[in-house]
């Protein structure tokens, strides 16, 4: 535990050093974070993929820079904006970890951040009202994480009246509709649905292998892009995948609860299931707890989304075999970076690849910090 | 005793439920005064029109709601209701139909919804919470299956005028519908016989029955009505998003019930006051936006408005004895 905070008290004193420098660029952050990594590291850092530096980060750091080396045109800000966020929860670790991304990406760029959620995962009129208020507040840019591709539109539609600068660092928001309403505001696709939910079911397939068997979706909230577009992606690598028999799919809107009801029932209808794909982890737990409960742990591929930190746990004890990962934190500290430069003009990446993978068991042991 | 209690309800002059009202006014104002306070935004025209635009639906929907509550029920499903009226208004429009043909047979879907649960609730004596309760999952699940659980886009960019499109004095549609909604349904509510009968009704059913008050004609009506605001608030709905959501409005109902009864409403029924629920509605739309302007975290925020509820129904149940 104390070796982990140890890491991170050095990463955030080369960031705060790095802040100080005229012009922050990726690199010396880089070069700042492996000496205060390599001093206090006790255990042997693991091989990475890639190794770039001749000292080896952690799979996590190295993602983080090639994140912030997409970031070309960034500059320190030199003013404190006021920066305002919408996001969709904060029950959901994965949502709390981009929170959390958002604050520590405020502290070091010396910007003050708030963040706001609608009531409920689901409350799209909620969630307006929330952004609209926000543009009353009087912030200098607002980053929306909308539940649909349009319900904070209109909001948008009022920002532009009072001069709020609006960004999209999702991809989420439906642009044609914006810009039939005559709407304008910053777009920066980072997060693609379909692949994820690809990626995670294609993990499934390869590992049944020409066996194939019966699998299952565990989908979130109907109608919401994230669970759509992952949906269709496992689905789609479902479909691809030898002697595959897709035998259930639900909607059990991100909920724990309904999750493990769903799954019971589908174990009930088929005990020889061989995998299942859920569009977020929180749901993949409950699935894991219905398996454990029918005493068929090992025979069900469990694949979910998000790679929150009980997901890791999960899959180092055999109740999961995968998430499909892509850091929160280090999105939120790209998010709100991408805010930042929206503010000051900077150009801004056309679309940020991002790095999106299935942590399987063989590679579990390379994410002990990914957040 | 029920003559005594009608005249008041009807007349509303005596000091003790217009005490009542006064109250809630008051705390309404003092509220308003403490945020103008704490934030330089929230007094000013920008904000005004949020709230306007925030809390006509609730608003809309409290009316309906409170007609329910009256009459000695309840209503859960408003926003299934909000939600199929909506999806339905969108397919009607992408199969080609012009938009007030689509929006009319938005409404007659929801005053139809009504119908049958006025039907089920008078005709076959089932509780409107178990009443509403079923019809609500059945249309939430009718709105999924019809969408296939895809928004319908298509709305012509001109739809949004229904919402935050402005009409006269630069104030918003919304704000007009909702106004029209008030004085409407505040004279048939406390002027006409239907507003009679839900009060006797919800005061004494059997007494009602027996002096002649058809119940199911009545229930009917009643439930028809309030489903006719909740697809008003529907298409309010539909025009802020500009899409139709089969997951719009989830989980409103709560807040529609709390709006109607911070303003006084019982929930026994036999008792309701049209300005008490649009006051109620108006406390929980500044309380939100308020509250946001400050910067509160939601849950906090959720935390706030429980106490308020708890605080006013405390308020009105010292003032009845």
């Amino acid at each position: 535990m104390s070796k982990k905070v140890l890491i991170i008290i050095a990463l955030v004193f080369a960031l705060v050093l790095s802040a100080c420098t005229p012009k922050a660029a990726p690199e010396p952050v880089v070069e700042e974070v492996v000496e205060e990594v390599v001093e206090v590291v006790e255990e042997p850092v693991e091989e990475v993929a890639e190794p770039e530096e001749e000292e080896s980060l952690t799979f996590w750091q190295e993602m983080r820079a090639d994140q912030f080396a997409q970031l070309v045109h960034f500059e320190t800000p030199k003013e404190n904006y006021k920066i305002g966020v919408v996001l969709n929860t904060l029950v959901n670790p994965y949502w709390v970890a981009f929170a959390d991304g958002y604050k520590q990406a405020a502290e070091d760029l010396n910007v003050t951040v708030e963040l706001q959620v609608p009531q409920t995962e689901g409350d799209i009129a909620g969630q307006l009202a929330v952004c609209e208020s926000m543009v009353t507040a009087g912030y200098d840019a607002i980053v929306l994480h909308p539940i649909t591709g349009t319900n904070l539109i209109e909001c948008i539609i009022k920002a532009n009246q009072e001069g709020v600068v609006m960004i999209d660092t999702d991809g989420r928001i439906d642009k044609a509709m914006v810009d039939e309403l005559g709407g304008e505001y910053f777009r920066v696709p980072i997060e693609y649905f379909f692949d994820q939910g690809f990626l995670g079911a294609s993990a499934i397939v390869e590992k049944l292998g020409s066996e194939g068997g019966k699998v299952a979706v565990i989908e979130g909230i109907a109608g919401a892009p994230n669970s759509e577009g992952r949906t269709a992606g496992a689905k789609a690598a479902f479909e691809a995948g030898e002697n595959i028999d897709l035998v259930a799919s639900h909607n059990a809107d991100f909920d724990r609860s309904k999750a493990l009801s769903i799954a019971q029932d589908i174990l009930t209808a088929h005990p020889d299931l061989a995998g299942v794909y859920c569009a977020n982890d929180v749901m993949c737990l409950a699935v894991a707890e219905a398996v454990d409960e029918a005493g068929l742990r090992g025979q069900v591929l469990i694949v979910g989304n998000d790679f929150i930190a009980d997901a890791l746990t999960a899959i180092n004890e055999g109740r999961m075999y995968g998430s499909v990962a892509f850091s929160p934190f280090v999105r939120g500290e790209v998010s709100l970076r991408l805010a930042v430069m929206a503010i000051q003009g900077n150009e801004l990446p056309a679309e940020m690849e991002f790095l999106t993978i299935v942590v399987t068991p063989d590679i579990a042991d390379l994410m002990d910090d990914w957040k | 005793m029920t003559e005594k209690t009608k005249t008041i309800n009807i007349t509303g002059m005596k000091i003790g439920t217009f005490f009542k009202e006064k109250g809630l006014i008051a705390a309404f104002i003092l509220m308003c005064a403490l945020f103008s306070f704490l934030s330089p935004v929230f007094l000013s025209v920008s904000n005004f029109l949020n709230i306007a635009l925030q809390s006509a639906a609730l608003i809309i929907m409290g009316i309906g709601m409170s007609l329910t509550i009256a009459s000695g029920g309840i209503d859960l499903s408003v926003g299934a209701v909000i939600a199929l009226t909506g999806i339905i208004m969108g397919l009607m429009l992408t199969a080609g139909f012009n938009l007030v043909v689509s929006i009319l047979v938005g409404l007659l879907c929801g005053v139809l919804v009504g119908a049958i649960n006025g039907f089920i609730i008078s005709k076959f004596k089932v509780t409107p919470f178990i009443a509403t309760l079923a019809t609500y999952t059945m249309l939430r699940a009718i709105a999924l299956i019809i969408s296939d659980g895809r928004p319908i886009y298509g709305f012509p960019v001109d739809f949004r005028f229904l919402g935050s499109g402005k009409l006269f004095f630069n104030l918003p549609t919304a704000f007009f519908i909702a106004l029209a909604c008030i004085i409407i349904f505040y004279f048939v509510i406390e002027h006409t016989r239907i507003g009679r009968n839900a009060l006797a009704i919800g005061g004494n059913k059997e007494a009602a029955r027996l002096s002649g008050i058809n119940l199911v004609i009545n229930t009917i009506t009643f439930y028809a009505l309030a489903a006719l605001l909740y697809s008003i608030a529907g298409i309010i709905y539909t025009a802020r998003l500009n899409a139709a959501e089969p997951i719009a409005a989830m989980g409103v109902e709560l807040e529609v019930i709390a709006a109607t009864v911070l303003g006084g409403t019982r929930m026994e029924g036999g008792y309701t006051k049209i300005s008490g629920t649009v006051t109620g509605a108006l406390v929980l739309a500044v309380l939100r936006n308020g509250l946001t302007l400050l910067g509160v975290q939601s849950y906090y925020q959720q935390l706030t408005i429980g106490v308020v509820i708890v605080l006013a129904v405390l308020a009105n149940q010292i003032r009845k004895k």
